[in-house]
């Protein structure tokens, strides 16, 4: 819409005045009536129809000419305004000459054109993938109604740090008090086990408050959604089915509705049918909600907060208005019910930035890596144009006295540079489309909004920009200095020494030290990447083998049977042939949600504030640390005596031990962690988490028997290669009498390489940023010293008669190289350094810093550096001094400077001239 | 340099744009707003694909400069918003005349044999 209007500026301001607003408002109504999907075809046929007809009406106007009716109308028109409608049509014309002038000289040039045509494809095709995934992801709004007023509503306390969670409780009273939420809801994710076609298949469910598809506008395709009338204890069967469930579990039937479901025992009736194109935040792939009175939990408890909570801001209410209203709310529910909310505060995040997270970090950075091999390919651009256009001043000075006026030698030049860079720019939007592509086949399914990324009219107008800024930018810096060519004069050929143009010097400075901080960047995460590979958990990756076990609460009960039917299932697979050890545990390294507790009460270590130490706790059973390898420092392992009755016991991990009792060995303390009190009787070895960035983390295990779950990781260490060990888990697990539920199991390794896609991602990604940027960066030193051979082989040529032997030239001509390359990478060394801390979150297990990086990185831009200094250099000394003094420095030396020497080619025109 | 006659001459616009004609021809059937007169194009036989705004405007500029066409008073109910346009009576001959235009290369089609239908046929 903004955009439209702008895009009507192109028209004379009476007609703008005239009519601008009906176009506005004709294109307003084409686009209300759109089918899905259409809105940039339409976006991009209105404007390539105002462009024409705007051009149009232009001509019209400057010509002084009515437009025609007719298709052979030509009205009389007077004479006087036909002669100023001559001139003008004149300047058309040279217009038109201007740019088959353009083509020709570019196309005399191909090799230098190519290389400006190419470099500029790169730059452009990488920066507008970039911002077509930093658009799609992070700067779109999320897809449904009026997503800039919904909001994520956390309830964070120092203790969580930054957990979003919400109890349903709370959540549900400021629906009732807070005047400036239209609507709020409680979400949470659960497992149901459903029977259909006489199977039982385990679902992704979820349990829902209405508020909570009310704030997200969220709209039925068939039937209803839910509704407060569910929530009352008679009318709970009722679930609600996403459209992919509808689709390949109730075969798209129309009457969908009428499908009884057997679910975790109970019938439940279908209401509705989620929308197609529904937007769910934070629960992934939702099949079954149902109300969220329905949850097995009791969900009245106000002190649980495991819920996620939206809300949908008033349309009259400012986000401060809203967090005031909201902080009364908390004020009053805290004085209300201090047990379950004291020291609990409410945060109202944007949802999007709730959902994209920790991602939006990266992607910016993505962004000005894009920025940095922009900028170093618009500097070897300009470097290459400002080489042309020294070449040429002998050709714009001719034009200049043969009355051609400054203004018109500019234009010319810098319509050079435009077809220049509209080539460059389509080469790049074709570029970005397979690059685009690529990126998301290869891009971590973490990426949040993954399925948003693709090209449409905003990257598409980013693109156009981009290229326009560049040809104008790229175009006006040799352009003035060709202005500034006024003393050349005809009859002296340009005057050759090799310390000529210090603007293009300092453009391949910047080059290489852009180009260095790229290279710098790429280096760390690929040693970050190769380290995460190296990452051990503490046992044998390939080996060990991961199952989710779940022992279903209306089969077993109590958790006392639970724990019994899966022990069982682990003893059955002890005695399996190939299998070497068994263990269960709640969750490990790279598998299982993790679950954090809350302070630790009394201990020294815990802050004033009360905050105190955020600790990860599991359960596992007397074997499951074993099999994880986790070594025992101090005290002893867990045993089945440590059961129900028995003095509760735990373990923890050094990280626990020396933050909390700053000893390395408290064995025989006493320790609560979500109030559940145990004396800790052993201590084992950290374990790295495979996670650039992070840190272990203080952990406390519990005997299994003691802390009861129904499901429960099921860890199976064999002897490596071992055949049919799935089958085997799971015929242990189909036995008579046995209820257990299997996941899919997984070897550590799968784990491993699921964990790694991310960093890998962005290894790959910067490798291509930096490798391009080196190249291009590499191409600048060459072509800079390149250059100088050519335009100084005369010199050299009379330096070799005065007897300078072969060496002296070498070193003479590739110093002038080795200078700009080592002052352009101090400076990126410089910039290294200051932009490392960026870098930090992405790393792992190196500082940002890194010397070895930094030195590695040094050393091979310095082989890169020589090696595009020697190649010309070389080719100075062996110039023949006889042959090149006899020569003019013409078409002869043009063929020995090979087509990367511009100056030599652009000496073509003016020998021709002459 | 001839003087600016006060009435056109309808033959000196002839042939019209088809475009142009298909303005006048929505006119000729009522006053209309910008955007109907769009719309009515999409399903206007003899067209293909509907009118774009640039172009329509463009055309309407010109039909208003030359008189062939005012712009009006909406109806009372209409959103105020909206100009409505009204073709003149000079307006309304220049249509006319091209639709003999036309309808005299219909003839002439088929008198060639190239149409079927009423007409001289062939002897």
């Amino acid at each position: 819409m903004r955009l439209y209007r702008a895009a009507l500026r192109a028209y004379p301001p009476d007609f703008r005045a005239r009519f601008g607003d009906e176009l506005t408002s004709a294109f307003v109504e084409t686009m209300a009536e759109r089918r899905r999907g259409t809105a940039w075809r339409i976006v991009a046929r209105a404007l390539a129809d105002l462009a024409r007809h705007a051009a149009g009406e232009r001509l019209a106007t400057w010509r002084g000419l009515p437009g025609g009716l007719g298709p052979v109308d030509r009205p009389r028109v007077p004479r006087a305004a036909r002669q100023a409608g001559a001139a003008r049509a004149g300047r058309l014309d040279a217009l038109r000459l201007d740019l088959r002038h353009a083509v020709r000289t570019l196309r005399r040039r191909p090799g230098p054109s190519l290389v400006i045509v190419l470099t500029l494809a790169l730059a452009f095709g990488a920066s507008t993938t970039i911002f077509a995934v930093v658009h799609g992801v992070l700067l779109r709004p999320l897809a449904f109604p009026e997503s800039a007023r919904v909001l994520a509503l956390c309830e964070v306390n120092a203790r969580t740090a930054d957990f979003c969670v919400a109890s349903a409780m709370n959540v549900a009273d400021w629906t009732a008090r807070v005047p400036s939420l239209d609507a709020a809801g409680v979400a949470r994710g659960e497992s149901f086990r459903i029977r259909l076609d006489g199977r039982t298949v385990g679902l992704r469910g979820a349990v829902a408050s209405p508020g909570f598809f009310a704030a997200l506008s969220a709209r039925p395709m068939i039937g209803r959604l839910l509704e407060d009338a569910d929530l009352a204890a008679g009318a709970r069967d009722v679930v609600v089915v996403s459209h992919a469930f509808w689709q390949h579990r109730l075969g798209a039937r129309p009457d969908a509705l009428d499908v009884p479901l057997q679910i975790d025992g109970r019938a439940m009736r279908v209401v509705g049918v989620l929308a197609a194109d529904q937007f769910v935040p934070f629960l992934g792939d939702v099949d079954v909600w149902k109300p969220l009175t329905a949850s097995i939990d009791d969900v009245t408890q106000r002190d649980w907060r495991g819920f996620r909570a939206i809300g949908r801001r008033a349309v009259d209410a400012t986000p401060a208005r809203l967090d005031a209203d909201l902080e009364v709310a908390r004020a009053a529910l805290a004085a209300a019910y201090p047990d379950a909310n004291d020291g609990w505060r409410i945060r109202a995040v944007p949802l999007r930035d709730q959902v994209v997270g920790p991602a939006g970090r990266t992607l910016w950075l993505f962004q000005g890596a894009v920025a940095l091999l922009v900028i170093v390919a618009g500097a070897n651009v300009t470097s290459l144009l400002l080489a042309g256009a020294s070449a040429r001043r002998r050709e714009f000075a001719l034009r200049v006295c043969l009355g051609a006026g400054r203004m018109q030698v500019v234009r010319q030049w810098l319509i050079e540079v435009l077809v220049l860079a509209t080539v460059g720019g389509a080469g790049g939007w074709w570029l970005a489309r397979s690059l685009t592509r690529g990126l998301m086949a290869l891009a971590p399914a973490s990426l949040p909004r993954l399925d948003e990324i693709r090209l449409d009219g905003t990257v598409a107008l980013f693109g156009l920009g981009l290229t326009l800024a560049a040809a104008i930018v790229l175009g006006l810096i040799p352009a003035l200095a060709a202005w500034r060519g006024r003393g050349a004069s005809i009859d002296h050929p340009s005057r050759v020494t090799i310390g000529r143009s210090r603007l293009r010097s300092g453009l391949v400075i910047v080059e290489v030290a852009l180009a260095f901080v790229l290279l710098v960047g790429a280096s760390l995460l690929t040693r970050t990447f190769a380290r995460l590979l190296e990452w051990s958990p503490g046992f044998d990756r390939d080996a060990t083998t991961v199952t989710w076990a779940v022992a279903p609460p209306d089969v077993y009960e109590t958790g006392a049977r639970a724990v019994g039917a899966l022990e069982a299932l682990r003893d059955r697979l002890r005695h399996t042939p190939g299998v070497l050890d068994v263990g269960l545990v709640s969750a490990g390294p790279l598998f299982g949600g993790v679950e954090t507790g809350m302070a630790i009460p009394g201990t020294a270590a815990a802050p004033a504030d009360g905050s105190g130490i955020l600790a990860a706790w599991y359960d596992v059973d007397e074997r499951g640390l074993d099999v994880m390898g986790r070594r025992l420092l101090a005290g002893r392992g867990f045993e089945a005596s440590d059961a129900d009755g028995a003095t509760p016991v735990a373990i923890v991990n050094e990280t626990f031990a020396r933050r909390v009792f700053g000893d390395p060995s408290p064995v025989g303390r006493q320790v609560t962690v979500q109030e559940h009190a145990s004396e800790i009787v052993g201590v084992i070895g950290d374990v790295r988490p495979l996670q650039p960035g992070a840190q272990p983390a203080p952990e406390i295990y519990w005997p299994i028997r003691q802390y009861r779950r129904f499901a429960a990781y099921l860890l199976v260490r064999a002897t490596p290669g071992t055949a049919g060990l799935d089958r085997a888990i799971r015929d242990a697990a189909e036995t008579e009498g046995s209820a257990v539920q299997l996941g899919t199991p997984q070897t550590y390794a799968e784990l491993r390489d699921r964990a790694l896609v991310s960093p890998r991602f962005n290894a790959a990604l910067i490798g291509l940023f930096a490798s391009s940027a080196l190249l291009v960066a590499a191409l600048g030193v060459y072509g800079i010293v390149a250059r100088t051979v050519s335009e100084g082989t005369r010199e050299i040529a009379v330096r070799v008669a005065l007897g300078a032997t072969r060496g002296r030239v070498l070193a003479a001509v590739a110093r002038r190289g080795l200078v700009l390359a080592v002052g352009g990478l101090s400076a990126g060394l410089a910039g290294a350094i200051a932009l490392g801390p960026l870098f930090a979150h992405l790393l792992y297990g190196l500082p940002p810093r890194d010397p070895g990086t930094l030195a590695a990185a040094t050393a091979l831009f310095a082989g890169v550096a020589a090696i595009a200094c020697y190649l010309p250099a070389k080719r100075a000394g062996r110039v023949d001094p006889i042959e090149a003094l006899r020569e003019q420095p013409t078409a002869g030396n043009r063929r020995r400077s090979g087509s990367w020497s511009i100056a030599a080619c652009g000496c073509a025109d003016w020998t021709e001239l002459s | 340099m001839p003087p600016r006659r006060p009435a056109i001459d309808p033959a000196s616009l002839l042939p019209l744009k088809a475009d142009v004609f298909h303005i006048l021809l929505t006119l000729a059937e009522g006053d209309a707003h910008g955007y109907a007169i769009i719309r009515g194009s999409a399903t206007r036989p003899g067209r293909r694909g509907q009118l774009q705004p640039g172009a329509m405007y463009r055309l309407l500029k010109q039909l208003l400069d030359r008189g062939l066409v005012v712009d009006v008073e909406g109806p009372a109910s209409a959103d105020e918003r909206r100009r409505y346009y009204r073709i003149t009576p000079a307006g309304r001959e220049v249509a006319r005349a091209e639709a003999r235009r036309l309808d005299e290369l219909v003839r002439a089609s088929r008198q060639a044999a190239l149409l079927e239908g009423p007409g001289r046929g062939r002897p």
